[in-house]
């Protein structure tokens, strides 16, 4: 075998450095790690994919070692934060259930990968792929780690000494072999035994954990199949806890520091690295999946029937009541709900109302959108359930809110749990899929072009009184989600009992009136439109003049001087002076009531 | 010496007055520095750090206070404490290696009931935090936090079913905060609970607390119990937040809306010049 002194790394920031073995990451595990100091969360997503993550939640800083791995997820145990696989993305907020996370809010993560039976991370930002060619094509297993109380280097020089017995020759009581060194990198070792006859070579990757402490992992590979058995880990064990001793021995002669790493090394770590532009959260590169329209129909009155089928492979799973990203031309996102029932998992069933007032997505869908089409879809979290324990369910649905309704229906009709579906609509032509409602009509109830105060007085009569062992689900249009709730509390329904969809795009309402916005040092104007922020509207013309943080009008890191203008207040943040004031406002929600703003920037 | 002059000039409960009898010393520390505790004849108490006389001890709420400040602030008001028809118990002290400010701020938080404290304070998927009212008391200089509610499967011993609780939050003092929170026994009433922590270091504290309930029902120990299992809860998330110390920015830790008691404490601190136990 040739050397690989070509693959030697240059310094140790641009080298991987093995923080743990691929099975302490096994199952749903969440392993911690520490190179330099530095706290690591490492774990492996059911897809296989492996994440190391600085093991600090963004939110209130608890270790997310301490959390649950949920399978594509992370949730944090203190307030269910979850972040997901690979880009560490806040993807839910329990608290705010039917908001979606800023961008913001991320888990700091590093370069991770798995090999050779162990997991690898870079701590540098420009990252050379991960590959020891001395192991490529040969049969390898990784050993047993070992933790040994010395600094990297010191370790690294006694592992030179080590002795250990080829894997065939284990049972036979052979004499161990000194280790001829055949490479040496910043944090790995290389031998091979002295014997002609099978030639195995171990490799030593040193984790440097703190500056009295080293972990040695361990990987033994050969051109030929390895003796793997119990003795094998045994052995090598006892090699490496010998060469440990040696370590000691010698430390022993000097008098060590205890060097105390603080919470203070993982933050400023951290800090120090570029977090990287924040990352739109329906870019998600796990969950997207390409889809072709299958089919497409009028399944009522201004409403489509789109069936939508993977390109390749299989459908994620979802429960009744999910709704997933439809990703149509020019950035548009809209948001609908699976109506299927649960058999039915090859393709997605949805049905979507042309609104008047339509941006233009239900447009699209409409007019446009054809079989044969492609498209992308991402899967967000499903906020709206069914909870598991209840032991009767109250479906209301108005309009277009029977979809995610509907699949609850069946849902429900398929396990024979007790509920009743109440659909609202604005008469016979507007009932949509009613081939399905067939199927659930023994417990449906259709209540067809009622007025607002019969409708009024039909969801009174529904949700007076309450009932403890009943849950309601709610979705359809603003004024019957707010009836619902108004009734519903006035009946005194505990909030817990009552669930309702938001079909909302937006986590804080952005909508106001249009205005200019000035800016006085730059000399710019700009106009802002309604659905946009002052600080969207700068950074699309490549300003980023206003640091921000949490993006919800909450932390007061983006306040901006107003020179001229009325602001309107949307945040939470400034007192009730301040606001009068008219001398701040947050950028990252506020708006302007007067038409033109101007702002010190 | 301790430089934030803010956090020196308070006072701090440091022990229960059965823990301090005349002849005796108690040792505890306060601000990083080694107290002597000590009791008179007369019933009234003495201080020392070191060879430093403090000023004496006052009895209050329950607790034994003292200050290594000379000009200590006034007590806050804590008018439950004296209703004649309460419950007073006091359900123990807990060291806890976090700075003190962090268990103030866990204190006044919400949105972990249903994770940390489930089946108690909170269950999934109950978990929305619905919008609040929080805004600064100038005139008693505290953060209120008004209209505040949360479902509870169990809210106190007292209680038999789950029902939507009731929350008033204030943080009387930097180290000190008090809740109010609807009566199961009584719907027009509040049981308060408060929180009054001895900081021993930036990253170490005593959590000492004080329930004023109204319960002629429960036992004492149950009350004991109830409020024990509830903190024995947050101990560990407490211990594991990283860094010990409360970050004053909202670079490191981000809030969500529904944090605006603890951005407004936060916000509190920087303005009052608070930097003991802080992360800078």
């Amino acid at each position: 075998m040739g050397t690989v002194d070509s693959l030697k790394p240059k310094t140790l920031q641009q080298e991987w450095i093995a923080v743990c073995s691929g099975d302490d990451v096994q199952g749903r595990q969440l392993a911690q790690s520490m190179v330099q100091g530095v706290e690591l969360v490492v774990w492996r997503d059911d897809a296989g994919v492996v994440n190391a993550w600085e093991n600090r939640c963004p939110h209130r800083g608890v270790r997310l070692s301490m959390g649950i791995h949920r399978g594509d997820h992370i949730q944090c145990q203190y307030h269910g934060w979850k972040y997901r696989s690979c880009d560490g993305a806040c993807i839910y907020i329990p608290a705010s259930p039917a908001d979606i996370p800023p961008a913001t809010i991320r888990a700091r993560t590093l370069p991770c990968t798995e090999r050779y039976g162990l997991v690898w991370v870079n701590l540098s930002d420009a990252v050379a792929p991960m590959e020891w060619p001395q192991l490529e094509g040969d049969f390898v297993v990784a050993l047993k780690a070992l933790p040994v109380g010395a600094d990297v280097e010191t370790v690294k020089r006694q592992f030179e000494q080590y002795r250990f017995v080829p894997s065939h020759r284990l049972d036979a009581g052979a004499d161990k072999c000194r280790m001829e060194v055949t490479f040496t990198g910043a944090m790995s070792l290389a031998a091979t035994a002295d014997d002609r006859e099978c030639l195995e070579r171990v490799t030593f990757f040193f984790q440097p954990v703190r500056t009295n402490k080293t972990i040695v992992h361990a990987v033994l590979s050969g051109k030929q199949p390895l003796n793997v058995c119990r003795s094998l880990y045994e052995h090598h064990l006892d090699a490496m806890k010998a060469v440990r001793a040696d370590v000691t021995r010698a430390a022993q002669s000097d008098l060590a520091t205890e060097i105390e790493t603080t919470d203070w090394d993982t933050i400023r770590f951290f800090e120090k690295r570029r977090l990287g532009a924040p990352v739109d959260p329906y870019s998600n590169p796990l969950p997207a999946l390409r889809m072709k329209v299958a089919r497409k129909w009028t399944s009522a009155r201004d409403v489509a029937g789109v069936e939508l089928a993977p390109c390749a492979g299989d459908l994620p799973s979802f429960s009744a009541g999910a709704h997933i990203d439809l990703h149509l031309p020019h950035g548009m996102i809209r948001q609908y709900s699976m109506v299927n029932a649960p058999a039915e998992r090859e393709r997605l069933v949805l049905g979507v109302k042309l609104e008047a007032d339509s941006r233009g997505g239900s447009r699209y869908i409409h007019q446009t959108l054809a079989e044969g089409d492609e498209i992308t879809v991402t899967f967000p979290p499903n906020k709206f359930a069914l909870v598991a324990d209840a032991r009767n369910a109250l479906l209301i649905a108005g309009g277009i809110g029977i979809t995610p309704i509907l699949a609850m229906a069946q849902e429900l009709a398929s396990q024979a749990k007790p509920f009743t579906l109440h659909y609202f609509a604005r008469g016979e032509d507007f009932v949509a899929f009613p081939e399905r409602l067939a199927s659930v009509a023994g417990n449906t109830a259709l209540h067809l072009a009622l007025s607002p105060d019969a409708t009024l007085q039909a969801l009174r009569e529904l949700l007076t009184p309450p009932s403890a062992d009943t849950c309601v689900y709610v979705c359809g249009p603003g004024p019957l989600l707010q009836a619902c709730r108004k009734l519903a509390h006035e009946a005194g329904w505990p909030p817990s009992q009552i669930r309702f969809e938001y079909f909302s795009n937006d986590t804080v309402s952005r909508h106001g009136q249009a205005f200019t916005l000035e800016l006085a040092r730059q000399k710019r104007t700009f106009a802002v439109p309604p659905q946009k922020t002052i600080v969207q509207v700068l950074r699309e013309h490549g300003l980023d003049l206003i640091e921000t943080s949490c993006e919800q009008g909450v932390c007061g890191t983006c306040v901006t001087h107003v020179v001229e203008g009325e602001p309107d207040h949307r945040d939470v943040y400034l007192s009730d002076d301040e606001k009068c004031s008219g001398h701040k406002l947050l950028a990252c929600v506020s708006r302007a009531k007067s038409t033109k703003l101007v702002l010190d920037l | 010496m301790i430089e934030d002059k803010t956090v020196l000039d308070e006072w701090y409960a440091l022990a229960e007055p059965r823990q301090i009898s005349a002849g005796q010393i108690f040792e505890t520390r306060l601000l990083g520095q080694r107290v002597e505790l000590g009791r008179n004849a007369d019933g009234t108490y003495l201080a020392r750090a070191g060879e430093v006389a403090l000023l004496p001890p006052v009895e209050r709420f329950g607790m034994v206070w003292g200050t290594l400040g000379q000009a200590p602030k006034p007590f806050f008001h804590f008018p439950e404490f004296d209703e004649p028809d309460r419950t007073i118990c006091n359900p123990g002290s807990f060291g806890v290696s976090v700075s003190g400010l962090r268990l103030i701020e866990n204190f006044l938080d919400m949105g972990h009931f249903p994770f940390v404290h489930a089946g108690y304070l909170g269950e999934e998927p109950f978990t929305e935090v619905e919008p609040y009212q929080v805004r600064i008391d100038h005139e008693r200089d505290e953060v209120v936090a008004t209209e505040c509610r949360f479902y509870q499967p169990r809210a106190a011993a007292s209680a038999g079913k789950g029902d939507d609780v009731q929350y008033i939050y204030r943080a009387v003092k930097p180290f000190a905060a008090i809740l109010l929170k609807t009566c199961p026994l009584a719907k027009d009433r509040f049981d308060a609970l408060a929180l009054f922590v001895q900081p021993v270091s930036e990253d170490e504290c005593v959590a000492h607390t004080m329930m004023a309930y109204i319960d002629a029902t429960s036992r004492p120990s149950d009350l004991r119990i109830f409020q024990q299992t509830i903190f024995a809860q947050d101990r560990p998330i407490l211990q594991n937040q990283v860094p010990r110390r409360l970050p004053l920015d909202h670079q490191l830790e981000i809030p969500a809306r529904v944090d605006a008691t603890s951005v407004l404490y936060r916000r509190w601190l920087r303005d009052k010049g608070v930097t003991y136990g802080t992360y800078r």
